[in-house]
């Protein structure tokens, strides 16, 4: 027991984590040049282990960043319990591995908890809800009082590796009738084939992956055993309508769209202010002007780049925008990314730390060794005289 | 109607004026000297004509000069008055550099072919004009990522057809788009929009008073651009008249110090004192007990690093930023912080092995910097994107990643003293000498790492205020953390007894690799939010820097391995 401890603690694990690091940070730098930033981080970052194929084809498995970043967290601590001198002249290091903890930490809560997105808003426009880059899910809506309706939502984790002749099926509670998802495509657009409207896969985009428009297959079959079964297929473009179909008698919807976070306020977009450098097309600044209505009251806001709104645990960040347009209705439009984040300032508290730390101990070191220098030379002089 | 009849002179008068173009006189310094002064706003700054028609010789030639003879150089600025003024008579002055003179084929001028790369004249490309303008249209609907490299040369070629004509079209109205005219009594003059000559002829409303003086001015320059005297006379007053409209806007801003800056031109006086302090540095060790070579060799030093300094602070004030927000600029920053580095460990150490890094590097550097400025062909200044417009993030996390860049690839450097010093048998028997480079290398790379963590970490907690997210593993971010991985790496096997002296030194090498690639290589991959400054040029440069220190590598690990294989062998 002991002696796993020290291996976990020691200087030997820190390296060989450390160079498996930095070579798997050069191998997903270069697989950006062929895939998106997205995939490559899935791929390699956010995973346990990475399966690389060396020529002709072999495949390695290699530890991915998660195993390797838990291997150095565990290896910090273990090491620090073990080794780390807790005396004047070495509190600088202690510091440093204290706020490298911390930051550590923050970005496992920030991995498992964090919620991104992004928010369009045309001018007049208010919203209170965000949606993700890249997660789906297929909402069934159900017509309720007033004209308003209630979504039942499922996540993407059902439906994501269902293949062409896979299907799985869902029955909600106090819903008249059962659906089946078949056949979800990760990036493809709407086609006529010989069978009627059809999805064709397309490749995915190498770019940015929140571009991909996913769509899937999907089928009703009523409660009373005379009804048939109904069939469409639902295209996740921003702005498809849901496919409708009725149930004794009712009218419901059921689409597939960007997963939806849902807001505490609503935020309404007043104008969008853009200037370019003169005589270029290269935006100089823009920014929005924004209106947050929470319950009975109403902040009026100015969003820039570097100058996020934050409230409530949400922060907006001016992302992005498109000027007035025939194309946008006569509006500009102002696009927000959205992030919920419980750790959203541990980066810079612990690298305010982290830098006391490698400052101290750095001129500690700096000045014993310009001391020591000066006496050599004393030596040195002492000898030749 | 005084100003119609000021128009219909400029414009009866040029016509007139180029059918008698013969010679073209040389202008006097007098001359040179005001036009240099005019304002004129190019690519969304305000900049003196001089700094826009150093640029754009740059561009087009490949140099700052131009060799009309053997005997005689010209200088941006008189380039420029020559093309504009004697556009005829200077279409046949082969000023365009054209790196591979198969482009040539692609719009019908096969014929004129000469030397792979070449000199042409503006006459002789203007016959295919029609043909390069119509594959350029073509080629620029396609993502740059995705052209093929016969597009990339039409569109470079383009390019410096349309800069020449912008210049050679100056005074033939609605045919150049140069803004020299400043707005009238603007609250802003250096953020609203300038006018070009013919913008300001040809607009439906009648010009101002001082619109008309100065239409008057450029009409004068160009009636009397055959007469030295008269010349100097009439620039003078444009240059006047010029300058009282831009400063009526608060648009004349900081024209006479950028003027200062490209003449005074710090940083070449600099790189000629690092080159005599190289010398210096190899008379030192032919003569190791003379202290008069030394103090020489401090002093070209210091006043060097202080230029260099000097050449920084002066674009700070001028661009109005923090020292680095540009390529360009991490290249004169990371050469400042190596030259004042390096004499710091000189002044603790003591052992002459900082005053040859400081010489080196500092040589090395500012060689770099005017290359990649004439590579480039672009004004150093531009204007910033928007995500980049905030001092704060510029002062910090750029600032402290740059010095980490400097801090390892100078530890690199001394590396390869004692690698080097190893291998050539260099005071073979002082182990002093050798601890103590050693300790040098540790101390620089920890150094190093300070400002590595903290600028990386920075650069996340920026990009989480920019975009809502600290880490992206975007390329630019995925180098500076492998700069934090291999350093931290290093460190911790010093400090676990794998790596001593020589080790240490290698794998100080190494990482320079990583510097190299995060610095430069990761920006030629063309992905992520970093992905500017792509130059073919450069991909050559940064391969021959991987190879050298490969090679180092190899050399220094076989001569080790050599060497304790010798050992084994006397033991035995």
């Amino acid at each position: 027991m002991f002696r796993a401890g020290r291996v976990l603690g020691s200087y030997a694990l820190a390296v060989v984590v450390l160079v498996l690091l930095l070579l798997l940070t050069y191998a997903g730098t270069l697989a950006q040049t062929d895939a998106s930033i997205h995939d490559v981080q899935r791929r390699y970052f956010d995973s346990y282990l990475v399966v690389i194929e060396l020529p002709p084809g072999i495949p390695l498995p290699v530890p991915g960043a998660n195993l390797l970043l838990s291997l150095l967290f565990v290896n910090l601590f273990v090491g620090g319990m073990l080794r780390l001198r807790r005396d004047r002249r070495h509190a600088g290091i202690l510091v440093i591995h204290l706020g490298i903890a911390w930051m550590l930490g923050g970005s496992l809560v920030e991995f498992l908890y964090a919620e991104k997105g992004f928010l369009p808003l045309a001018e007049g426009e208010s919203a209170d809800r965000y949606y993700s880059y890249t997660e789906w899910e297929v909402a069934i809506l159900e017509p309720v009082v007033d004209g308003r309706e209630r979504a039942h939502i499922i996540p993407e984790r059902r439906f994501l590796d269902l293949g062409s002749s896979e299907s799985t099926r869902f029955h909600v509670e106090g819903l008249p009738f059962t659906l089946t998802l078949s056949g979800f495509v990760p990036n493809c657009e709407p086609m006529q084939s010989a069978r009627g409207p059809a999805l064709r896969a397309l490749p995915l985009n190498p770019e940015s992956a929140s571009r991909n428009v996913a769509g899937i297959s999907v089928s009703v079959e009523g409660a009373a055993p005379k009804e048939s079964v109904l069939e469409s297929m639902l295209w996740g473009s921003a702005g498809s309508p849901p496919w409708v179909f009725t149930v004794q008698g009712r009218d419901y919807g059921v689409v597939l769209r960007k997963k939806q976070y849902p807001l505490p306020y609503r935020v309404e977009l007043r104008s969008v202010e853009a200037d370019h450098h003169p005589g270029t097309n290269m935006a100089s600044r823009y920014a929005s002007d924004v209106t947050r209505y929470e319950g009975n009251t109403a902040h009026d806001v100015h969003i820039s780049m570097n100058s996020p709104m934050r409230q409530q645990g949400f922060t907006f960040y001016q992302s992005g925008y498109q000027p007035a347009s025939a194309m946008t209705g006569g509006r500009a439009i102002s696009t927000f990314s959205v992030s919920r984040n419980p750790t959203d300032r541990v980066p810079l508290y612990s690298c305010i730390v982290i830098a006391l730390g490698l400052v101290g101990h750095f001129l500690t070191k700096l000045f014993a060794h310009a001391r020591t220098e000066a006496k050599r030379r004393e030596r040195s002089a002492d000898a030749l005289g | 109607m005084r100003w119609v009849s000021v128009i219909v002179a400029v414009l009866v008068f040029g016509q007139v004026a180029r059918a008698e173009e013969t010679s073209v006189p040389a202008f006097t310094a007098p001359t040179l000297d005001a036009a240099s002064r005019i304002p004129v706003q190019d690519q969304g700054r305000v900049k003196p004509l001089s700094t826009y028609a150093d640029f754009t010789l740059l561009n087009i030639h490949h140099r700052r000069t131009f060799a009309l003879t053997e005997d005689r150089k010209l200088s941006g600025i008189e380039w420029f008055l020559r093309t504009a003024l004697f556009p005829d008579a200077t279409a046949n002055e082969r000023v365009f550099r054209v790196e591979d003179s198969d482009v040539l084929d692609e719009i019908g001028l096969g014929t004129i072919k000469r030397k792979k790369r070449d000199l042409y004249s503006y006459a002789e490309l203007s016959r295919g004009r029609a043909r390069l303008v119509e594959k350029y249209l073509r080629a620029v609907e396609v993502d740059s990522r995705k052209q093929t490299r016969d597009q990339k040369r039409l569109v470079t070629l383009a390019h410096k057809l349309f800069l020449y004509e912008n210049v050679r079209n100056v005074f033939v109205f609605a045919s150049s788009s140069l803004r020299l005219i400043a707005p009238e009594n603007e609250a802003d003059g250096l953020r609203a929009d300038w006018s070009s000559i013919g913008d300001l002829a040809s607009r439906g409303t009648v010009p101002s008073k001082s619109g008309t003086e100065l239409m008057a001015r450029w009409n004068e320059v160009y009636a009397a651009r055959a007469d030295r005297t008269a010349m100097e006379q009439t620039m003078q007053s444009l240059l006047v008249a010029s300058r009282e409209r831009a400063e009526s806007s608060g648009a004349y801003g900081d024209i006479e110090l950028e003027v200062h800056y490209h003449s005074f031109d710090a940083f070449t006086k600099a790189l000629i004192l690092f080159l005599l302090s190289f010398v210096l540095v190899a008379a030192s060790w032919l003569w190791p007990r003379n202290v008069w070579i030394v103090r020489a060799l401090v002093a070209l030093l210091v006043t060097a690093a202080a230029l260099v300094v000097y050449g920084i602070v002066v674009r700070c004030i001028l661009r109005g930023r923090p020292p680095v927000s540009t390529l360009y600029e991490t290249i004169l920053f990371v050469t400042g912080t190596v030259v004042i580095s390096a004499l710091v460990i000189e002044w603790i150490n003591r052992r002459r092995v900082g005053l040859f890094a400081a010489a080196t590097l500092g040589a090395f550097g500012l060689f770099l910097a005017a290359r990649y400025e004439a590579i480039d062909g672009k004004d150093t200044m531009p204007q910033l994107l928007a995500v980049l417009d905030t001092n704060f993030w510029l002062a910090t996390h750029v600032t402290c990643i740059t010095i980490g860049y400097a801090a390892g690839l100078l530890a690199a450097a001394i590396a390869h003293v004692y690698v080097l010093g190893k291998a050539f048998r260099f005071r073979r028997d002082d182990r002093e000498f050798y601890r103590g480079v050693a300790r040098m290398v540790y101390g620089t790379l920890a150094f190093s790492l300070v400002f590595s963590v903290v600028g990386t970490i920075l650069g996340g907690v920026w990009a989480n205020e920019s975009w809502g997210r600290f880490w992206g593993w975007d390329p630019k971010e995925n180098g500076a953390l492998m700069i934090v991985l291999s350093q931290l790496a290093i460190i911790h096997a010093r400090l676990g007894g794998y790596l001593k002296g020589f080790g240490l030194s290698m794998a100080a090498i190494g990482s320079a690799i990583v510097i190299g690639f995060s610095w430069w290589g990761v920006n030629l991959l063309g992905v992520g939010l970093h992905a500017y400054g792509f130059t073919e040029g450069l991909q050559r440069a940064l391969d021959t820097f991987y190879l050298v220190e490969i090679t180092v590598l190899v050399f220094g690990a076989s001569v080790w391995g050599a060497e304790r294989m010798a050992a084994r062998a006397r033991k035995s």
